[in-house]
């Protein structure tokens, strides 16, 4: 077999697909014209897009009868009656957005503690985040997050500090007003709680955050790392 | 096929009216196990856990607090199955000897194309099932999984060369 040109290769497949522009589509026609391989490499990979398609038709042809299972199945099971929210994309980034801002207590003032309700925020975190959290959301959104905080807390300087908490406060509204329908209000009462409760006692909020992470295991290994190890040093 | 929009059989079906319900799975159980098997790479898995994704739903539908919504949030829901079927399933083979190649699909047809799709990462193979398979457009499939339609493009980009990559190595094309 004629090997393509490697520098041609992304230019065929987006061909194939449908997202090159109008004068790259001429540009290629032109190669394609004048180069054996490349137009093999085309067609060859238009034979395994149908192939695909057959093969999914195949694939689908006994839906029916997986789908009546399903609905046979469902004889047997009542709808729960526990209302736990279930948290949408947004949401979740949202919420994991707040718990590792609740977990960066760097410049909590210290004023009127109110005790965190450990059992609710642990029931409803289990449940839904960690229940839910994508790999990819963890990796991406929470580990930028990390990042700057932990490099606001390497800083030892108040006024970066102050300013990375400031940014991920408004990232932070921002996805929940952008998210408006699906947003789950228990959750942006949550979301809340939390932040009222960093601003006004960042020690309640780590301790807190300390239990739901003995409670609920690895899941919330970037927020164990970012909060205060030592809650006694900063007791009032 | 009910004609009542999905709203109203969420709503009737938060009420424990099955029929109801079933009508939300006769509109979605093809999305629903797409999405398992492009997670999963095998149709006995997926056909497993699009079952387990549509009880679930019944159980928790209270917890959908817009029933228009529901497509998105069963889908949410049979990715996360998914995955957590994954997971499981390699720390299994990683204790016991491992399992004969996986096939995408049925005993017959195209067995290296059924071998090279279920090879493929999980990530890129969702985007290619949805696709490829059900005719899906790129826009849909973006909205579906939540992605940017240029994220979609570059998963499917790099899912089509890998699969002809594999099947050109397995001396399928001459
Ligand atoms: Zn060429």
């Amino acid at each position: 077999m004629n090997k393509f040109c490697p520098d041609m290769q992304d230019r065929i497949v987006d061909f194939l697909l449908g997202a090159l522009e109008g004068p790259e589509v001429a540009a290629l026609e032109e190669h394609l014209a004048r180069c054996e391989g490349c137009r093999q490499y085309l067609q060859d990979l238009h034979r395994q897009g149908d192939a695909l398609a057959e093969l999914g038709k195949r694939v689908a042809a006994d839906t029916d009868v997986r789908r009546d299972r399903v609905i046979r199945a469902l004889e047997t099971v009542t709808p729960g009656t526990r209302v736990v929210p279930v948290v949408g994309g947004f949401m979740r980034i949202a919420v994991a957005a707040a718990l590792v801002l609740g977990a960066g207590v760097l410049i909590g003032r210290m004023t009127a503690p109110e005790p965190v309700d450990v059992e609710r925020l642990r029931a409803d975190l289990e449940t839904s985040i960690l229940a839910s959290l994508k790999p990819a959301v963890q990796e991406s959104v929470l580990a930028g997050l990390d990042e700057r905080l932990a490099a606001a807390v390497a800083s030892n300087d108040a006024k970066r500090q102050a300013e990375v908490t400031e940014q991920i406060s408004r990232e932070l509204k921002s996805l929940t007003s952008n998210s408006e329908q699906r947003m789950d209000k228990r959750f942006a009462e949550l979301i809340e709680a939390i932040e009222a409760a960093r601003v006004t006692d960042r020690w309640q909020v780590a301790r807190a955050l300390e239990q739901i992470k003995a409670q609920t295991g690895a899941g919330l290994r970037s927020v164990a790392a970012l909060t205060s190890p030592a809650p006694a040093t900063v007791e009032n | 096929m009910d004609e009542r929009s999905d709203k109203d059989l969420a709503a009737a079906s938060c009420e424990g009216d099955r029929t109801a319900y079933a009508g939300l799975v006769r509109r979605h159980y093809g999305q629903v196990f797409l999405v398992c098997l492009g997670v999963l790479g095998n149709g006995h898995d997926a056909e497993d856990v699009a079952q387990d994704t549509l009880i679930k739903g019944f159980q928790r539908i209270r917890q959908l607090r817009d029933g228009s919504q529901f497509g998105g949030w069963i889908v949410a829901i049979a990715r996360n199955l998914s995955i957590n079927c994954l997971r499981k399933r390699k720390t299994t083979e990683k204790a016991l000897v491992p399992r004969p190649p996986e096939r995408v699909g049925d005993e017959s047809g195209d067995e290296d194309l059924q071998r090279a799709v279920a090879r493929l990462p999980g990530d890129l193979r969702l985007p290619l099932v949805m696709y490829y398979f059900d005719g899906q457009d790129v826009k849909t499939v973006a909205r579906t999984l939540e992605m940017s339609t240029s994220g979609v493009y570059l998963k499917l980009r790099t899912a089509v060369k890998e699969l002809h990559q594999m099947l050109t190595a397995q001396g399928d094309t001459p």
